[in-house]
């Protein structure tokens, strides 16, 4: 059975937990967390706090979405984890006080995985605080020469997560069927 | 009171430690057995398992259950029931009603309980975890507690407040081809129109002309179109529609005739009475008109054969999404080929990359390269497209998250 992984990543508070949360079919697991009988398989060097979703598809596959720790001193760990990824999808804080300033960070310490993949970029709690815009998201990323699907994302709704997800699966292959 | 947590992770933990701390200061305690109830994540890995396992050796105990799925209990049961995601108040409110139910039990913990009555209270409880683990849709997402406004390290952890507008959800297939063959009942174009059309002659076209009028005025613009009003805010970047769908598409679908419109600029800071009806943002308004005007054609003039550059990607999650439309943008935002090339790559109809052009062009959103102009502008990234070997496995996810959710919105 082949496994394959999506990226979920983004600054602290983003939705990354609630938005593979809403596309796993298997409750998430928090990996620091285990429940107490998954003690003898945690490693010893097992700290920090990742998410972990999975997608079953019809033919056995499985699609892993993976969440990266979202605080910026475990960046050593980001590269590790996006080997042999599918895509990268970036969840932007709105309510944070420089979510420009977050995605720039993001895109560029991703900016070799999505190079070779690409990326869909979610902006979640619009509804917290509407501004920046998903405009002036555009605008930053016109600027700065980067094209990438920008959506509002509510990170509780499945349909706005697979919409993001989809948009990354067809800005890497619209030749897929729709 | 002594409180037993299980199966909960170290972010809801952590929550649950400031939410007692901050609110009961004392009164409860965490342990690790003899508690007067227990707060229980059947979410997590094996959560069902730990539920069992736990309600084996404290059967009577009260217990408050979390998880996102939907869960029925009974009320003389001794589980408090909290669904994810809850807000600080909640969970206080959760804390009380175990505390009650606790103090119950110890004060008739006397009165030996009846064997059976137990033994249902836990099968009763593991049933319903059974269920609801093998029968319900993925719904919200495990949610942190509100934790108290002041305390730096949960700022982050706040919940989602406030009500998200949903997006008019998608057309189908099915849908889409009585629009682009004229035949969900709106009125046959004329001759001169049947190729293209002239957007400022329909909703789409009037819409954006009141919006940017009300705009540089900073003021609300009530529009009256036909018999039917409109209101737009262009601070709020909203509107608010005074007639059904069905009215809105079949009006948005002919040429306006000449006294059909009415406009009225209101004073600025005067609010409009409002509308009956959910608010619209303006750009899924217009994008949903001009969908519903262009009917599979193109507005006049456009050039069929010079390259297309999508500027943005629509916002698919909050606009009208029809089919085709993501691998439309795709072509057009990582490749620069013209509106019938990519209907051929893509091997779909024609008109429904017309169709998207044309909502599109109402956005501002695309531009067409003169062919005496060369395109200035690189793709952002120049690679191909995938491998064919990756189709099959983007066919299976697209195919996995559709099916949800069209399961979703049935």
């Amino acid at each position: 059975m082949k496994n394959h992984k999506i990226i979920f990543t983004g600054p602290v508070g983003a939705g990354k937990t609630t938005a593979i949360s809403s596309i796993s079919d298997e409750p998430i697991v928090i990996t620091d967390e285990m429940a107490t009988d998954m003690t003898a398989r945690k490693k010893a060097n097992t700290t920090v706090a990742m998410d972990y979703g999975v997608m079953n598809l019809d033919d056995g596959q499985r699609v892993h979405l993976y969440g990266t720790p979202g605080q910026e001193r475990f960046d050593f760990m980001w590269d590790i984890l996006v080997e042999g990824g599918v895509g990268l999808i970036l969840l932007v804080n709105n309510s944070r006080s420089d979510p420009f300033r977050d995605l720039e960070f993001f895109i560029r310490s991703f900016e070799s995985f999505i190079g070779k993949t690409g990326v869909a970029i979610g902006v979640t709690r619009m509804d917290e605080k509407a501004q920046p815009r998903i405009k002036d998201y555009q605008h930053y990323m016109e600027k700065k020469g980067w094209m990438a699907p920008v959506f509002e994302v509510d990170a509780r709704q499945p349909r706005d997560v697979s919409l993001l997800v989809q948009s990354l699966l067809c800005s890497l292959d619209p030749g897929i069927d729709d | 009171m002594r409180v037993f947590l299980l199966g909960l992770g170290e972010q809801l933990q952590n929550s649950l430690n400031f939410l007692f701390d901050s609110t009961y200061r004392g009164e409860y305690v965490f342990v690790k057995q003899d508690a007067d109830f227990s707060i229980v994540d059947i979410d997590n890995y094996d959560g069902k398992k730990l539920l069992r396992d736990h309600h084996s050796e404290n059967p009577s105990q009260v217990i408050i259950l979390l998880s996102v799925k939907e869960m029925e209990v009974q009320s003389d049961a001794n589980i408090v029931y909290l669904r994810k995601p809850f807000s600080k108040e909640q969970m206080v409110t959760a804390i009380e009603q175990a505390s009650n139910k606790a103090k119950v039990l110890a004060e008739t913990s006397s009165i030996p309980p009846s064997e059976g009555l137990i033994q249902q209270d836990s099968e009763q409880v593991i049933q319903h975890a059974d269920q609801n683990q093998e029968t319900a849709a993925r719904t919200e997402p495990i949610a942190d507690v509100a934790p108290h406004a002041a305390h730096p390290a949960h700022v982050e952890h706040r919940p989602y407040v406030g009500n998200i507008q949903k997006a008019t959800l998608a057309i189908s297939k099915e849908d889409m081809l009585q629009i682009l063959e004229n035949n969900d009942g709106a009125m046959a174009v004329s001759a001169d129109e049947e190729l293209e059309y002239s957007p400022q002659r329909y909703l789409s076209g009037a819409l954006l002309r009141a919006y940017r009028r009300a705009a540089k005025n900073g003021c609300q613009l009530r529009l009256k179109v036909r018999d039917c009003a409109i209101l737009l805010d262009p601070i709020k970047k909203q509107a608010w529609l005074d007639m059904d769908k069905i009215k809105a598409q079949s009006l948005a679908s002919i040429p306006l005739e000449k006294g059909w419109i009415e406009q009225m600029l209101l004073d600025k800071g005067q609010t409009s009475e409002p509308l009956p009806g959910s608010a619209i943002s303006i750009e899924a308004l217009i994008w949903e008109t001009a969908l519903y005007g262009a009917r599979g054609r193109l507005p006049k003039g456009t050039l069929l054969d010079c390259p297309v550059k999508l500027k943005h990607w629509p916002n698919f999650t909050r606009v009208l999404l029809f089919p085709e439309a993501m691998r439309i943008s795709a072509m057009f935002s990582e490749h620069t080929y013209s509106l019938t090339k990519t209907a051929e790559l893509l091997r779909i109809d024609v008109r429904c990359v017309y169709s998207f052009y044309s909502a599109a062009y109402a956005l501002g959103l695309v531009s067409i390269c003169q062919p005496d102009k060369t395109i200035t502008e690189k793709p952002i990234r120049e690679k191909p497209l995938a491998a064919p070997r990756k189709r099959n496995l983007f066919n299976g996810i697209l195919k996995r998250l559709k099916t949800s959710i069209f399961s979703e919105e049935s």
